[in-house]
């Protein structure tokens, strides 16, 4: 045994490369400093640019309302406010069926039926956007407008959330395609944190009598929280910014309205749409500051989600330590 | 250099590919479309009254240049400058490749104001405040003309709409909200219009088809033009907005009740029913090549020396001329550096036999023709082009 450790002490000695370990540290940090120099030059690119916009439009910027290109105009709350009730909501459908799902697979499914089933719905993620977009407005739109949408405001017209005039296209159609693109992240991510809870939970669960159902509410969920909670700030990530899907399906009409009939805009739509044949600078310079808001957005959502994270696994471990 | 070549062409078929997807206006059929296409609104052999080739005789045939020319900008002008380069090409001159980059008009203008092409596209004209900017002398030359149709969806209902101007303003004002709205009546007399409510549908990009659909109903109706006004995108009092053409139409089939605009290319391709439209002389025009073309005739004799005209309500004494039609701008420096002197040649040269023999290309692409007055308006524009001081042309 110690004839052995000097063995590999001496093979060490002999080979250890005088500048290996330098470089790799070297090799590692500027990686590292990569990634960091495109974020800060992404950053720094997107504020100078959108310096013209800001000194134009000021702090009304963020609760204007109105975005008239023509008589240079510019709010951002329409978009802003798209953004928000699409994603949230989204996000919300998408957490409801995807822990839904994470569950059957690893605590319910056979394993001939999880195996298919957990690769169908990575598969969803693999569909491109565009995708998505053309299913969105030439089948889903039509067929929410039939068999949803006008039963909906028919019977539920008088609730803010339904009135308006029926077209398909509109924010419940982008909430629709959206749920489906952030599914297979909520879900994927959800059912690798609760197949990774000990299977220790679940038989301390079962030993004390505890159903299915029990085991699942008292030693798996709890464990799985923050995992799971991190899995909506992936998917939330994932539908704040996309574009194409929810270009081609809300109806782009910068309008601040509760209802999911109504057509709304997203702050990624209206660059998409718009930054292609934006002809003065003026106008460029405020759709890249749309971009900033963006940015901003995404920055203060995931720095939110982070603190719930932490809050959630720190009571948890707090409430163990307690019991 | 050859390896250099190849990169710029690969470039060019990956943009090509991009500018397809951005524009959707169903370029890569365009030829064979061309026949059965333009069946429902008007013959395109109409717009072809005159041969173009023989308008006034190409002086310089560029048939020994050898560069390649990079412009950028526009996708509306893409499926014919695609075609006619290729053409021009094959049939004038094999060593001219002309680079064109679809990005948009947007685009087009800040690269060509950053002076990284040759020229630039646009479906708007450069304002003074754009050509300050640019600080050097430019040319806007209009080369390509189509026109905005209106396109509707009313379920079980096969005449053909007529629209004044009032009344288009009206629907996307949202003022007008039925069918069978007294206005819509009075502008289809014996046509029994339905009672369900109208969709208006707009553009939700940034386009030239929306810049001319809203200047000319600035041009017609007071309350449009100190609402909304008019530009490549308007905030649009009413409607949901499609992404492209292809998002117009889709809104438009699927809702019952809707009407949009799209550029007629696209709709003679995909055979939408298209409604006619009142133009200044109290005709209900529809909208073909040979109307559009009409159109650009009647503008170019009040047309300013510069060429920054729109071809939108046509003056009534041209009865036929539809009233919305628009442009493409091939834009220009007035005078390149000597060190440019084989491309500026070889693209004048090429704008040349565009401006002559390439309009007889339009209508194969569903694009309308210049009007032979403005050719030799466009003739004199490529004449006062200089290299160092020097005309290009002779």
């Amino acid at each position: 045994m110690t004839a052995q450790v000097g063995a590999v002490r001496a093979e060490l000695g002999r080979h250890r490369p005088r500048f290996g370990e330098p470089a790799f540290r070297g090799l590692v940090v500027l990686a590292s400093l990569t990634v960091l120099a495109i974020i800060a030059g992404l950053v720094v690119v997107i504020a100078t640019t959108s310096m013209a916009g800001i000194a134009h439009n000021g702090i009304g910027f963020l609760w204007g309302t109105t975005w008239d290109p023509v008589h240079s105009v510019f709010g951002a709350l329409p978009f802003i406010y798209g953004t928000l009730l699409t994603s949230i909501t989204a996000l919300i459908l998408s957490m409801l069926i995807g822990v839904g799902v994470a569950l059957f697979l690893v605590e319910l499914a056979p394993s001939w039926l999880a195996g298919p089933l957990g690769f169908m719905i990575e598969m969803l993620a693999a569909i491109p956007s565009v995708v998505y977009g053309l299913w969105g407005i030439f089948v889903l739109a039509p067929w929410l407008r039939d068999y949803v949408e006008v039963p909906l405001h028919d019977t539920l017209g008088w609730l803010p959330f339904f009135s308006g005039y029926p077209i398909g296209i509109g924010n419940l159609a982008a909430v629709v395609v959206l749920t489906i693109m952030v599914l297979p992240t909520v879900a994927a991510v959800s059912r690798d944190v609760v197949s990774a809870v000990p299977g220790s939970q679940r038989e301390a669960a079962l030993a004390l009598g505890a159903t299915r159902w029990e085991t699942i509410r008292m030693g798996v969920l709890p464990y799985a929280r923050s995992g799971i909670l991190g899995a909506g700030i992936l998917g939330l990530a994932r539908g704040v910014g996309e574009t194409m899907a929810v270009t081609m399906v809300i109806g782009n009409s910068p309008t601040i309205s509760l209802s999911f009939l109504a057509q709304g805009y997203t702050m990624a739509s209206v660059i998409a749409n718009e930054f292609t044949e934006a002809t003065t600078n003026l106008y460029r310079s405020s759709l890249i500051e749309i971009g900033l808001l963006l940015l901003v957005v995404t920055l203060v959502i995931n720095a939110a989600a982070r603190l719930l994270v932490w809050r959630v696994a720190y009571t948890a471990s707090s409430r163990s330590l307690a019991a | 250099m050859s390896s250099h070549v190849r990169a710029r062409w690969g470039a060019l078929a990956l943009v090509a590919a991009l500018g397809f997807g951005a524009c959707s206006a169903s370029a890569t059929q365009a030829p064979a479309a061309g026949g059965g296409g333009a069946a429902p609104a008007g013959s395109a052999a109409g717009a072809q009254a005159v041969d173009y080739s023989s308008v006034s005789p190409s002086t310089t045939i560029g048939k020994n240049d050898k560069a390649a020319v990079t412009g950028a900008g526009s996708t509306a002008i893409y499926p014919w400058l695609s075609a006619v380069a290729q053409i021009y090409q094959q049939q004038v001159a094999p060593g001219v490749a002309v680079n064109y980059q679809a990005i948009g008009s947007g685009g087009g203008i800040s690269q060509f104001t950053a002076k990284t092409v040759d020229f630039g596209a646009s479906d708007i004209y450069l304002s003074d405040q754009q050509e300050q900017q640019i600080g050097v002398p430019v040319l806007n030359i209009p080369m390509i003309h189509w026109a905005a149709a209106m396109t509707y969806n009313l379920p079980n209902f096969s005449g053909e709409i007529r629209f004044s101007p009032a009344t288009i303003a009206g629907i996307f004002l949202g003022k007008i909200t039925k069918w069978n709205d007294p206005a819509l009546a009075a502008d289809n007399p014996g046509v029994t219009l339905p009672d369900i409510g109208i969709t208006p549908v707009h553009r939700s990009d940034g386009s030239g088809t929306t810049m001319n659909f809203t200047s000319f109903l600035a041009g017609t109706d007071a309350t449009w033009k100190s609402q909304v006004g008019a530009g490549l995108s308007v905030n649009w009092p009413v409607g949901p907005g499609g992404k492209g053409s292809a998002g117009v139409t889709a809104l438009v089939k699927q809702t019952p009740g809707a009407i949009g605009y799209v550029e007629l290319s696209y709709a003679l391709q995909n055979n939408l029913p298209v409604g006619s439209v009142k133009n200044a002389a109290g005709n209900f025009v529809k909208p073909t090549l040979a109307s559009t073309t009409d159109a650009v005739a009647a503008a170019v004799p009040n047309a300013p020396a510069d060429l920054r005209f729109l071809v939108v309500n046509p003056p009534a004494s041209y009865p036929n001329a539809y009233p919305i039609g628009a442009s493409t701008w091939v834009l220009l420096y007035q005078d390149y550096p000597a060190s440019k002197a084989t491309e500026v040649k070889a693209m004048i040269d090429f704008l040349w036999w565009a401006i002559h023999n390439g309009q007889n290309y339009a209508a194969q692409v569903d694009y309308s023709a210049m009007a032979p007055a403005l050719v030799t308006k466009a003739e004199a524009a490529l004449k006062s082009v200089t290299v160092g001081g020097k005309p290009v042309l002779p």
